[in-house]
């Protein structure tokens, strides 16, 4: 029979936490895409460098937050366990 | 300087020295055509080598543009070239094309020192003497620069068929130098051989790993050539009967409104190697493939859209073997149309357009230079069947959310390049996707805002597939 449930499986708690973790690395890569991408085609521009400005202080932000660290260490520990 | 050697049949031996080139004509006097090189090698008072034949002709423009590369510290360069009364556009380098096809030909000029460490050119592989070079000295190199000028026009005969080498022999020797680079390089299998095209090799899998199956699903029928079918039932049907990889796991991220014969259908199919991941929110491809891979217990997961069917059994092991491989990416297949023609064969980026290479050609089209027959490193690939580590999806942050319906497969390929990871495309693992007969082709405008937002800088156009990738290609060779 397939399975429905399985002691393996992730907790709802766990899951949570990896999602959020995995939106946080999306929005890191993507921050940092979009940095590289002003940073290319129009470096000097006034509008150009504030929005890098923006988007840096957001990733700095992210860097700092206690989810992006504590999701970080949940992260590399739970994976690993799973399986 | 650069210095040329051409190797002839019949004629004497000279050096002439013109535009900056050194040309070394070396004559046969009964020696082979490795030692006629060695004797080139030995001669030449270059820095830079390339060996062509007595027909190829040389741009003017050739020692002056290789030298400015050879400045910048590549140890080994390679042009493109007017090849059969067309312009051969190669790829950057790509190591993994190379062991399928001698694609970097004429002209491939080697630093000296490049030469000499990897033992100059080898006797005993007749007809192969160039291919094996390439091979060991690309391997080796440092540094390999793709120079996309047209720096030669080649001849329609091979240098080895020129200097008088049997086609048994020179298939005999590519398949020996492949064998030993692939042995050399990781392990894998020489299929078959050509000598004007592609050949058919193969990474060799490692161990047996777990591969998570993870498909989105929402349990609905659709018509197929005039016949009602549940998608899903059937892509686990077939994968299920003739998968010859079967340490296979299917987790199946099914919306509430699946009906229980679905349900039910699955899992009679599956047995215990099937999961249900309920998903009770409204759609978004991203979410579903997301929250499957986070259950998935396989080292790898094969990311599958439910409107597929197989058509290769041996699907996985292909693109399994090139999942392993150092820093690789995502892999992708090769993808049909329920009319047989190609949906798929990696994707490209031309002028902020992107696209699938190959699409609408016909199915058993060559493509550009057998662009459609060889493995080949790729800028990304669908997403609709992917298979990547799952570590490596983790530390991409999977499928960006911000892309619920669209882009989200070349959003997750820039990303996964962004971190150092190279994905690959293969022809040998092939499958039907009725495309047409799920897909809801809206766009919103916030997903091109943050995929064009993230990457715009990087769509316009794919130095692993330089030529306009909306060319359609027919079976006869149009």
């Amino acid at each position: 029979m397939a399975k429905t449930d399985a002691s393996a499986d992730p907790t709802p708690a766990e899951l949570a936490l990896q999602l959020r973790q995995l939106a946080l690395v999306d929005r890191v890569l993507g921050l940092e895409a979009e940095v590289a991408r002003l940073s290319t085609t129009s470096p000097n521009s006034n509008g150009a460098r504030d929005e890098v400005e923006r988007l840096q202080a957001e990733l700095r932000a992210v860097y700092a937050s206690r989810t992006w660290k504590l999701g970080s260490a949940v992260a590399r520990v739970i994976r690993p366990r799973r399986r | 300087m650069l210095s040329v050697i051409v190797p002839v049949a019949t004629g004497q031996s000279s050096s002439v020295t013109a535009n900056g080139v050194e040309v070394i004509v070396v004559e046969q006097s009964g020696q082979t055509l490795a030692a006629a090189i060695a004797e080139g090698v030995a001669r030449a008072t270059g820095s830079y080598i390339a060996v062509l034949g007595p027909a190829d002709q040389l741009d003017s423009a050739a020692a002056e543009t290789l030298a400015a590369v050879f400045e910048t510290g590549a140890d080994a360069v390679y042009t493109d070239e007017h090849v059969n009364g067309s312009i051969f556009s190669k790829p950057a380098f790509s190591p993994e094309r190379l062991r399928s096809q001698f694609y970097t030909g004429n002209l491939t000029a080697y630093s000296r020192e490049l030469i000499e460490r990897v033992g100059g050119v080898r006797n005993g592989v007749e007809g192969a003497e160039l291919y094996d070079l390439a091979l060991r000295a690309l391997t080796a190199a440092k540094s390999v620069v793709h120079l996309d000028s047209v720096l030669v026009t080649s001849a329609d005969v091979a240098l080895a068929s020129a200097w008088g080498t049997d086609d048994e022999t020179a298939l005999a020797s590519i398949r020996s130098v492949l064998e030993e680079h692939l042995a050399a390089t990781g392990g894998g299998e020489v299929e078959s051989v050509n000598l004007s095209g592609a050949n058919v090799t193969h990474r060799a899998v490692q161990g047996n790993p777990l591969v998570s199956i993870v498909i989105p699903t929402r349990g609905t029928s659709a018509l197929v050539n005039g016949v009602e079918r549940c998608m899903v039932v059937e892509a686990v049907r077939g994968i299920v009967k003739n998968s010859t990889y079967t340490n296979v796991e299917f987790v199946i991220v099914i919306d509430d409104v699946a009906s229980d014969e679905v349900r039910a259908e699955l899992a009679s199919l599956g047995g215990d190697r099937l999961r249900f991941v309920e998903w009770d929110q409204p759609f978004t491809f991203s979410g579903k493939m997301n929250l499957g891979v986070l259950h998935a217990r396989g080292e790898f997961v094969m990311l599958l859209n439910d409107d597929v069917e197989l058509i290769t059994p041996n699907w996985l092991e292909p693109m399994l073997a090139l999942a392993q491989l150092p820093k690789a990416g995502l892999v992708g297949s090769m993808l049909y149309f329920d009319d047989d023609t190609i949906q798929h064969a990696g994707h490209a980026y031309y002028r902020l357009d992107v696209t699938h290479i190959g699409l609408h050609s016909e199915r058993g089209a060559a493509g550009p230079h057998d662009g459609f027959r060889v493995e080949r490193e790729v800028a990304g690939v669908t997403c609709a069947c992917a298979l990547m580590r799952t570590s490596v999806f983790i530390e991409a942050g999977g499928f960006s959310t911000l892309l619920p319906g669209n882009f989200n497969d070349v959003d997750l390929c820039m990303k996964v390049a962004t971190l150092g990871y190279q994905s690959y495309w293969t022809p040998a693992a092939e499958l039907y996707h009725f495309e047409s007969k799920s897909r809801d082709p809206r766009v919103a405008r916030s997903e091109i805002d943050t995929a064009w937002g993230r990457w715009e800088r990087l769509i316009w156009h794919s130095p692993l597939w330089p030529t306009d990738p909306h060319e359609v290609f027919t079976s006869d060779g149009r």
